[in-house]
């Protein structure tokens, strides 16, 4: 079991230099935010998880044309991740508009 | 070859764009810039989905546009109902629940590839199957008890049963064992577990959730979104897409860092807003947000822009209540050790004076100062300046 886990990180260590300094990079980019953006910014973070549409569009694109389980589960997920996207950014959006009008104001 | 390297520089400046729009969210004055560079990295995304060069692949575009086309109405229509911004952190707990349920879709829908042969099964990928179906599933349904909840359609503890915890255990307990059980058959089992998985994954995170209390959904929104960023991850693995890999990942470990920063905000706050002299030094207000109030406060509490300066006196707050009795005594004191002070004086006039001169130590005279004091938490609130210290 250890000797599995060894062989995998040592053969996957790209990988995981790429996730731990995302990790990081997550915990960087928001962490020095002012405390009256996190509404905005929770909206922000949530439309950038609406990319699991990618996945949604890789699946269809390989489902054969007769498969329609496949097919409807590929659309239903295509669609709910586009519409957590589409309503994320427009919800941010939305949430960002006093900031700019205090800042015209100033 | 060439479409390769672009459809790969796509992924890679879209995964640029989420990051660098996150970084110019985080300022007030380009937070709507960031937002803009981040949804053009969602554009860049799809073109290079869409582009990818995949052999023997099957192009079902028409199901593919007929989808982002639904999804993107379903999306404007939901956002176009709600007008205010104060609403809209109360509808954003529903699209992350989407985003969710698509994760749990895609594993479901692969799964049963898997059963029916089309794909091949390795003990890996079943994990991270499994993970992305038990995850997404916990985050649509938690998801949508939390929009249930945070928008005040259900009575605080009208969902919460006896010995809640005690049921969550045996859940927790039955997901594992039931997760176990479709990964040790492998390819030879049936659509029914898995489906049955799927089931009891939503029942989770129906449950999970419902114990809570409204006060706390500000943070468990955040947890929700970070969940949902790990399932994504998930399903990249499954894809083998670094893209969405790196994506959920970033997702994941930015709406952990935004959970704990509103937990450290909401605790060190008192949970009971002091009714005693909220008066500051300078005259301003400090009012904390009250975090265990119903939806109406939460809304405000949510819209932003005013919590900057409860955050910055914080540290003093929590320091006010240990030194509140004795400087009440000595208020007391000096107040009769006071030439001027006429004893007829004592009950009206004598608020109003010491309101100006000490304005600690009061709480038992405050009652008198109310009209004044939410007028200067007006002026607080009016001002941008101390809205944004760090904008000028």
């Amino acid at each position: 079991m250890t000797d599995t886990i060894i062989q995998f990180f040592n053969d996957n260590f790209l990988l995981v230099y790429l996730l731990v300094f995302t990790i990081l990079l997550g915990y960087e980019v928001v962490s020095k935010s002012p405390d009256s953006l996190y509404a905005p910014l929770v909206s922000g973070v949530n439309a950038i998880s609406g990319l699991v549409l990618v996945g949604g569009i890789l699946l269809l694109r390989q489902t054969r044309t007769d498969d329609y389980l496949s097919l409807a589960l590929g659309f239903l997920a295509v669609a709910m991740g586009t519409a957590n996207a589409v309503g994320g950014f427009l919800a941010t959006d939305r949430m960002q508009r006093p900031f700019n009008r205090k800042k015209a104001n100033q | 070859m060439t479409t390769t390297f672009i459809v790969n520089l796509f992924y890679l400046l879209a995964a640029v764009g989420f990051v660098w729009g996150l970084r110019l969210m985080g300022h007030p004055e380009t937070a709507r810039k960031g937002n803009f560079i981040a949804g053009s990295g969602m554009i860049l995304a799809i073109l290079a989905a869409l582009m990818e060069p995949i052999p023997g692949a099957f192009n079902n575009n028409v199901w593919i546009f007929a989808a982002l086309v639904a999804g993107a109405v379903g999306g404007y229509y939901m956002i176009s109902k709600p007008p205010a911004a104060a609403t809209m952190l109360q509808a954003m707990p529903i699209f992350n629940g989407l985003g969710g349920a698509s994760a749990m879709v895609l594993g479901l829908a692969e799964i049963l590839l898997v059963y029916n042969g089309e794909s091949a099964a390795s003990n890996g990928l079943l994990v991270i199957l499994l993970l992305s179906i038990l995850i997404g599933g916990g985050v649509f349904t938690g998801s949508f008890l939390v929009f249930v909840k945070i928008n005040g359609l259900l009575k605080d503890g009208a969902v919460t049963l006896n010995r809640h915890s005690l049921i969550n255990i045996l859940l927790v307990t039955i997901t594992v064992f039931c997760g176990i059980f479709v990964y040790l058959q492998g390819d030879k089992g049936s659509p029914v577990w898995a489906i049955l998985f799927t089931l009891i994954a939503l029942i989770s995170g129906l449950s999970l959730v419902a114990p809570i209390h409204v006060s706390e959904m500000k943070w468990l929104a955040s947890l929700l979104n970070a969940c949902s960023g790990v399932s994504v991850a998930a399903v990249g693995l499954v894809y083998g897409s670094h893209f969405l890999l790196v994506g959920g990942m970033l997702v994941a470990a930015a709406g952990l860092t935004l959970m704990f920063r509103i937990r450290l905000l909401a605790s060190s706050s008192p949970v009971e807003p002091p009714s005693a002299d909220p008066i500051q030094d300078d005259g301003r207000i400090v009012v904390e947000a009250d975090h265990a109030a119903l939806p109406p406060i939460l809304k405000e509490d949510f819209y932003g822009g005013e919590n900057e300066n409860t955050a910055a006196t914080v540290s003093f707050e929590d320091t006010l209540p240990v030194e509140e009795p004795e400087a009440a005594n000595t208020g007391g004191e000096i107040r009769m050790e006071t030439p001027g002070v006429e004893p007829i004086q004592k009950e009206d006039d004598l608020v109003e004076e010491n309101a100006d001169e000490t304005h600690t130590g009061l709480s038992s005279l405050n009652q008198g100062t109310t009209a004044d004091d939410d007028d200067a938490r007006e002026d607080g609130e009016a001002d941008p300046k101390e809205a944004f210290p760090g904008s000028d």
